[in-house]
């Protein structure tokens, strides 16, 4: 089981107590009438498939409720990083990344 | 076997839910002041308030008071909710020095880790529960209604399985 840290909670919880919600840092688009079918299905459907770090959306469903964001390593689900939800993504040093 | 199991009686519960719990006329609204830390908790006079999230409290209270509490914060410039959830869930005592070791066989956390006088939202056997430390061997686990006869099921195989350890021990 995955032990994640909750930024709000400021404390290490398992992961059961949280859900998964996507890939983090999508924004949504502020007129979507505005855009092309092609362009609003890249939006709504296209995701990256990182090999890697990845951002993503987690939350803290069985605890304080909030949404965050985490750098996750998808070859070995090492978790690298959470931050709070809003915050821009931070830059890994070297070795978090390792 | 040093751990008892008991269903405790109805009592009311206020879900609160506000952006400034330092809102002037909050604290006499509710009868106490919210605790800041998520985690830890306030407690006057038959109140309680476990803060669960950033700005989200669980207050216990007399089931009388919730109507006229909710009434109050109605008043407040600063905008409050409070939300009347008594029913929605039912509580069992934990008490008893092996209590810890009932809670771990469904609880994820490392419940010794919980303070008394502290309390956390977690799950039990994948079932959503508020646990409130209220000593260091009494916890009261809040679960949801619908939940409560298969959380009250696990328990009472929890409770077989620590009498035959402790059966074998004797022996």
């Amino acid at each position: 089981m995955l032990l994640i840290y909750c930024p709000y909670c400021e404390e290490e919880r398992p992961e059961a107590e949280f859900t998964y919600a996507g890939q983090a840092h999508i924004v949504r688009p502020g007129n979507p009438s505005d855009m092309s079918d092609d362009e609003f299905a890249a939006f709504l459907f296209m995701r990256d498939n990182a090999k890697g770090v990845h951002a993503e959306r987690w939350r803290h469903t069985h605890g304080c409720g909030r949404f965050f964001n985490v750098l996750r390593d998808t070859v070995t689900d090492k978790i690298l990083m959470t931050y709070k939800a809003g915050e821009p993504r931070p830059a890994l040093s070297t070795e978090a990344a390792q | 076997m040093s751990v008892t199991v008991k269903e405790l009686a109805p009592v009311g519960r206020l879900s609160v839910r506000t952006e400034r719990a330092d809102a002037e006329g909050l604290v006499d609204a509710l009868g106490l002041e919210l605790p800041q830390r998520i985690g830890t908790r306030a407690t006057t006079g038959g109140r309680d308030a476990l803060c669960v999230g950033p700005d989200e409290w669980t207050v216990t209270l007399p089931e009388v008071d919730c109507a006229a509490v909710i009434a109050a914060l109605d008043e407040l410039d600063e905008p409050a909710c409070a939300v009347d959830i008594s029913h929605r869930e039912t509580t069992f005592a934990i008490e008893g020095p092996d209590g810890d070791t009932l809670l771990s066989m469904g609880c994820p956390i490392d419940v010794t880790a919980i303070e008394s006088g502290a309390g956390t939202r977690t799950v039990f056997a994948d079932v959503p529960v508020t646990l409130w430390r209220d000593g260091p061997t009494l916890v009261r686990m809040d679960v949801w209604r619908s939940f409560a006869p298969q959380v009250r099921t696990i328990l009472e195989d929890g409770l077989g399985e620590l009498a035959a350890q402790q059966k074998l021990r004797a022996a």
